[in-house]
């Protein structure tokens, strides 16, 4: 069935919700009759009560926190952190407790919790609100870090994720909520750490993750009427990180091109650099390209934060470059 | 009640000159013609107003990401405002900050902000530079009764207690956080700072103008005999609970706020109603509210300046 992006994680949600009953939901705004603010939890709290589809006080610690208590105790919540900038008002909660737990404690707690949350630029809304920072996260051993980039994937993933007795991270961004596409019925799961080929070819290999993943492929589609045959990978989770997709393919085509909306120190896209140069120096047959935002907060001016992200231009422009060298 | 009816017209333009700039921004948004989320701070504005009546521009608050009325009440520029609104290269951040990050140091406006609860320990700061440098400016953050759960306004409250900064809360209870209506019964606020032995002053603010509790309030902050250093007594916190409503705006594509929308009040005469007779003819004689210059009525504000910044 074709479904958007949203409407693929609230049906996860309703499936799963129904499936287990130790699975809550808890965030600002989740109960309401929007579903928040974007409308993903709409319909939960009438399926399957306020004691389970719960709105809590503007209190992001807390909201997280509890939900790892809860999890650590034999819930497994589904808590929101409606923007991934408010991170900052909770990351000790995630860094120094829950990430910590299954390792700390010896390896006799489990933490199933998923902290839902929303990430990247496109809605004019400025530094506090456009915002990546998965690096952050994949950067915390402990969690895993979860960025899908269709329909499809979302609710393979997010199914996974509740299932998962670790801390997951699911990164939805904000700009892909109505992208649709084909969504299997029923029962869907995706296995973390497998990245999905996006789109074959041999030339050169681009790698994107969330909605660099989506331009990634564009630029492909573009690239191919030059006559260049890309491949597309999309790491669909980074942490943990598919490193022989990316290898493998690298192997095959010989030339790197990483897109990511991240800044870029400390990036997704230099982790993959890094891996290349690594692993794959022997395959290698031009310098890795990163293609990613620039190292400034996220403007509030449309014209300025449409130059902010990646682009397809930019991924042209770099697979290019890379080709020529 | 100890205020004049010159400051008193003072306060009516003020308060009228935000709810005109907001009831164009409210149709400028929308019609989509200003990008990212904007909150628009009609029916509170007697709030702003009256709480940074009798501050100078030494003096600091630090907003909330409902921060227009905050702006215009501290003294900010309205069309710089405007154009930071519309994020152009002349708006008060060049564009960077548009409607949540808006503000000015020069006029001790520290930031709106898209953080909740991100304001209190930045004006605790403030405080601490007042105290510092003994200069006897004041520092007020405004918090929401949503804001008001978070760790940040407890650890505030708590801070500026235990270093006695010259520090003033001030809690606008609209009664709503995003779609939620607010569970807190009225007063909950108030009772919860008085846990850090908080002088309160609770008012609804259709008693604001009448009282100016906020002349006091500044007072009590900054009270006599206050010296730089050393000096441990005397010197107190306030928090200050009122009451106001605002009203969301609805976008098309955004689920539902509209319910918002439809919520109005009339805290503007409300102000008035409990004027005095003496007061309000005062103001009603002076015609010129909330002044000739209303930047925010003309329509070449948008297509003025590239928003290249
Ligand atoms: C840390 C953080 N959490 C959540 C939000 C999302 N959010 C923006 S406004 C708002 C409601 C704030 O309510 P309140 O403090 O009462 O202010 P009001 O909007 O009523 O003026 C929420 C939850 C945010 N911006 N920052
Ligand atoms: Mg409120």
């Amino acid at each position: 069935m074709k479904m958007s992006i949203r409407e693929a994680i609230n049906q996860t949600l309703h499936q799963e919700m129904a499936r287990d009953e130790r699975v809550i939901v808890l965030g600002e705004d989740v109960a309401s009759d929007q579903g928040g603010v974007y409308g993903i939890t709409e319909g939960l709290p009438a399926k399957f009560g306020v004691h389970r589809v719960i709105d809590t006080p503007i209190t992001e610690s807390a909201i997280v926190g509890a939900a790892g208590g809860a999890a650590l105790t034999g819930l497994r919540p589904v808590a929101e952190l409606m923007f991934v900038d408010f991170l900052g008002v909770c990351l000790d909660q995630i860094l120094n407790q829950i990430a910590k737990f299954r390792y700390m404690f010896g390896g006799q707690a489990r933490t199933p919790v998923v902290i839902r949350t929303m990430i990247g630029a496109g809605t004019g809304t400025g530094p506090q609100h456009s915002q990546i920072l998965y690096p952050l996260l994949a950067a915390i051993p402990g969690i895993k870090v979860v960025t899908p980039a269709n329909a499809a994937d979302a609710k393979g993933l997010l199914t996974t994720a509740i299932r998962d007795d670790d801390p997951v991270i699911f990164c939805e961004h904000k700009a892909l909520y109505m992208d649709e596409c084909e969504v299997p019925e029923g029962e869907y799961l995706l296995p973390f750490g497998q990245a999905r080929t996006a789109v074959q070819g041999s030339d050169i290999t681009i790698v994107g993750m969330s909605r660099t993943a989506v331009i990634a492929e564009q630029a492909a589609a573009q690239l191919a009427q030059k006559g260049v045959s890309a491949e597309v990978i999309d790491l669909r989770t980074l942490s943990p990180l598919d490193e022989s997709t990316i290898l493998e393919s690298l192997a095959k085509t010989g030339r790197l091109v990483v897109v990511d909306e991240s800044n870029p120190y400390c990036s997704m896209a230099s982790e993959i650099a890094g891996l290349a140069v690594e692993q794959g120096f022997d395959t290698l047959d031009a310098p890795v390209k990163r293609v990613t935002s620039p190292h400034t907060p996220v403007p509030a001016t449309p014209c300025l934060e449409a130059e902010y992200v990646p682009s397809v231009e930019r991924v042209m422009a770099a697979v290019e470059e890379t080709l020529s060298y | 009640m100890d205020i004049s009816p010159e400051k008193l017209a003072d306060a009516y333009r003020l308060m009228k000159t935000i709810r005109e700039f907001e009831e164009r921004m409210r149709s400028e948004y929308q019609q989509g013609k200003l990008p990212g989320f904007i909150h628009i701070y009609r029916n509170q504005e007697a709030v702003a107003v009256a709480a940074c009546l009798d501050m100078t521009n030494e003096d600091y608050i630090a907003s909330t990401h409902r921060g227009h009325g905050h702006c215009i009440a501290k003294g900010c520029e309205i069309e710089a405002m405007l154009l930071e609104l519309a994020c152009k290269e002349d708006g008060l951040c060049n564009g960077k900050g548009g409607s949540m990050h808006i503000a000015d140091m020069s006029k001790g406006m520290l930031g709106a902000n898209a953080i909740v609860g991100g304001g209190p320990p930045i004006a605790a700061g403030a405080a601490l530079t007042a105290k510092t440098l003994g200069n006897g400016a004041v520092s007020m953050a405004f918090i929401g009764d949503g804001a008001s759960d978070q760790g940040t306004v407890a650890e505030s409250l708590n801070l500026a207690v235990v270093l006695q900064l010259p520090m003033i809360f001030m809690y606008e209870n609209n009664r709503y956080a995003e779609f939620t209506k607010s569970p807190k019964p009225d007063g909950r606020i108030a009772e919860r700072a008085g846990a850090f032995r908080y002088a309160s002053r609770g008012s609804g603010w259709q008693r604001l103008l009448c009282d100016v509790r906020c002349v006091p309030a500044r007072d009590h902050a900054r009270p006599r005999g206050w010296r730089p250093h050393g000096n441990r007594s005397g010197v107190q916190p306030l928090l200050r609970p009122l009451r106001g409503r605002s009203s969301g705006v609805p976008r098309s594509g955004r689920a539902g706020a509209g319910a918002r929308c439809e919520r109005s009040d009339t805290a503007i005469s409300g102000g008035f109603a409990c004027c005095s007779a003496e007061c309000r003819d005062h103001c009603r004689d002076r015609r010129r509210y909330p002044g000739r210059d209303r930047p925010w009525l003309r329509d070449d504000i948008r297509s003025r300046r590239p928003d290249t910044g």
